[in-house]
């Protein structure tokens, strides 16, 4: 279970282009919940996955994973308990080294790493059963450097990767946006049968109306920092995409109507 | 023949320093100027151990460890306290310029007599193991018995030394180190502390730098403090041509490239000194390789994008 409270994250904090990316923000994932977040660019739901992950840290509020307080862990640390995937299919991997290199590396996720060799006969038969599982025809290919994939199949792999030793959390930041439409329904499918064999946590940022709808068993919407919305279990089940584009017309109008009324107040006051 | 001797045993030297380069400036993209100091650290305290009455093994081992202290220093300085790459060498590298001239004392130099170090072994060992009619067949080539010897033990060394970096590049902590060079964005995400990997990899970078320095300054009998300096650009040569042999190939095979680039570079400076060239020009040279190894190389893959697109 994740607890997140009171988290509050600023950046250019005390200059002019202050921006409140996160406003005391409360949130609690459940065991095997499968979370998806929406939001416009700048709502904050990237901000909230890396202040998570430990590459940012919040300047108030407290992160709990599994009753185990994170708050203060450095981004490291935290990874032996958070699997990520990036929105850069190329952030996942490492280029120059072999598909069993990289596996060798994630499976030490968080564990201690001594000297004995990493890619060992058992690991790459290990490798290559779980690879055939996702049926890339990838799993005779072990040896070759990952770089030369496509970003789709980099993906995937980073995919299995991040969910190779089952994580407490798993953060999937936009991770099918920056792929083709084909590779993105790939990974998506992936995404969902790994997540429910292993019932792994999941928190999902994306800004495609027909992936929050889709996916995941709870739907959280964002925006300037806040939570807006949060839709789960029956009623997320049954949420439509126009239902969804609806809401974030209305905030549309709400904040144009903001700006105008500051706009009015400045120009009588100042 | 004596000459191409020489040019490969004082490449052979310098290819371990190559080898040390190669991690700090190809794995971490770090131009480590340490190495300029931690050479020097290597030979002073090598020789002035031995000069104490240390056997030369454990003497050559020890003057290792100073180097990896100093490149360890320097790991920190970046990690822990974010200061540019460049300067953290920069730094380092001056505040051995001290620790060296203190280890040598006041003149900055020391000579050491052949027979108790490594070379004197080296002889010892040619005298046993030659027959008189092959060290006669030899005198007749104008070799000396120990150059032989020196020579092959050189070769075994570094053999040894790349055996054990394509070993090591292959365990966890190797493959951690090969990581953070290329994504550290990913390391982080995998659970692996970037500051201890930083540190890690330029301690080994510098401990092969000072074992370089201690078997060099060992082979030569002699120190000066002076002689670190461009140390980096010979390793950097040697590294930049060895990439240039092995563009395309695999880790372990690049690992062997850069021996053979230290080699190859040593080859080429002493045939261009046969010609008669004065030897203070040994620098200019490496300084001239280095600017042609940056250039020729991108130079040739414009001109073939070029024809390729016509």
């Amino acid at each position: 279970m994740l607890v997140l409270g009171g988290i509050a994250l600023s950046f250019n904090r005390g200059t002019n282009a202050e921006v409140r990316a996160l406003q005391a923000l409360d949130l609690t994932v459940e065991d095997g919940e499968f979370i998806v977040l929406l939001g416009q660019n700048g709502s904050g739901k990237s901000t909230l996955l890396n202040a998570i992950a430990g590459r940012f840290a919040p300047d108030a509020g407290r992160i709990v994973l599994n009753g185990t307080e994170i708050t203060d862990w450095s981004e490291h640390r935290r990874a032996s308990l958070i699997g990520r995937v990036f929105q850069d299919p190329f952030t996942g991997t490492v280029a120059s080294m072999t598909i069993a290199e990289n596996f060798a590396l994630a499976s030490k996720r968080g564990l201690s790493r001594g000297l004995s060799p990493a890619v060992t006969e058992p690991l790459r038969e290990e490798i290559t059963r779980r690879i055939r599982l996702l049926g890339l025809g990838l799993e005779g290919r072990i040896d070759s450097p990952i770089g030369l994939l496509s970003g789709g199949q980099r993906q995937a792999l980073t995919l299995l990767m991040a969910t190779w030793r089952k994580p407490d959390l798993l953060l999937l930041d936009e991770h099918t946006s920056a792929l083709d439409p084909k590779s993105a329904e790939l990974v998506l499918r992936l995404s969902r049968e790994l997540i429910a064999t292993d019932r792994i946590t999941t928190l999902m940022v994306t800004h495609s109306l027909p992936e929050a709808t889709n996916l995941g068993d709870r739907l959280i919407m964002m925006h300037r920092g806040r939570i807006v919305n949060d839709i789960r279990g029956g009623e997320k089940s049954r949420l439509r995409p126009r239902e969804l584009a609806g809401w974030f017309e209305e905030l549309r109008q709400i904040e144009q109507l903001d700006e105008s009324a500051a706009a009015l107040l400045e120009r009588t006051y100042v | 023949m004596i000459m191409i001797l020489m040019a490969v045993t004082t490449g052979l030297l310098f290819s371990l320093l190559a080898l040390g380069v190669f991690i700090s400036y190809r794995i971490f993209d770090f131009p480590d100027l340490t190495v300029e100091g931690s050479f020097i650290t290597g030979a002073s305290l090598t020789l002035v151990l031995i000069t104490g009455g240390m056997h030369p093994v454990l003497a050559t081992l020890l003057g290792t460890l100073g180097g990896t202290c100093a490149g360890a220093i320097t790991g920190a300085l970046h990690a822990a306290f974010s200061i540019s790459r460049l300067l953290s060498g920069i730094i380092v590298m001056t505040a051995l310029f001290t620790v060296n001239l203190y280890i040598l004392g006041p003149g900055g130099t020391i000579i050491i007599m052949d027979a108790t170090s490594l070379s004197g072994m080296a002889e010892t060992a040619a005298l046993s193991l030659f027959s008189p009619g092959l060290q006669a067949d030899l005198d007749a080539m104008h070799l000396f018995p120990k150059d032989i010897v020196i020579f092959f033990s050189l070769l075994v060394i570094v053999g040894l030394a790349v055996l054990f970096l394509r070993r090591f590049f292959a365990t966890h902590v190797g493959l951690a180190i090969r990581a953070t060079g290329e994504n550290d964005k990913m390391v982080r995400a995998m659970g692996i502390n970037v500051n201890v990997v930083v540190v890690l990899g330029l301690a080994l970078a510098n401990t092969l730098a000072a074992l370089s320095g201690g078997l060099w300054a060992q082979v030569l009998s002699s120190v000066d403090m002076r002689s670190g300096s461009g140390m980096i650009v010979t390793g950097l040569t040697s590294v930049i041509l060895g990439q240039a042999l092995f563009s395309r190939a695999r880790f372990r095979t690049q690992i062997l490239g850069v021996v053979l680039g230290a080699v190859l570079i040593r080859l080429l400076i002493s045939l261009i000194l046969m010609t008669g060239v004065p030897s203070e020009v040994d620098k200019l040279l490496q300084a001239a390789f280095l600017v042609l190894a940056l250039v020729l190389p991108r130079t040739l893959q414009k001109r073939r994008a070029a024809q390729a697109v016509r």
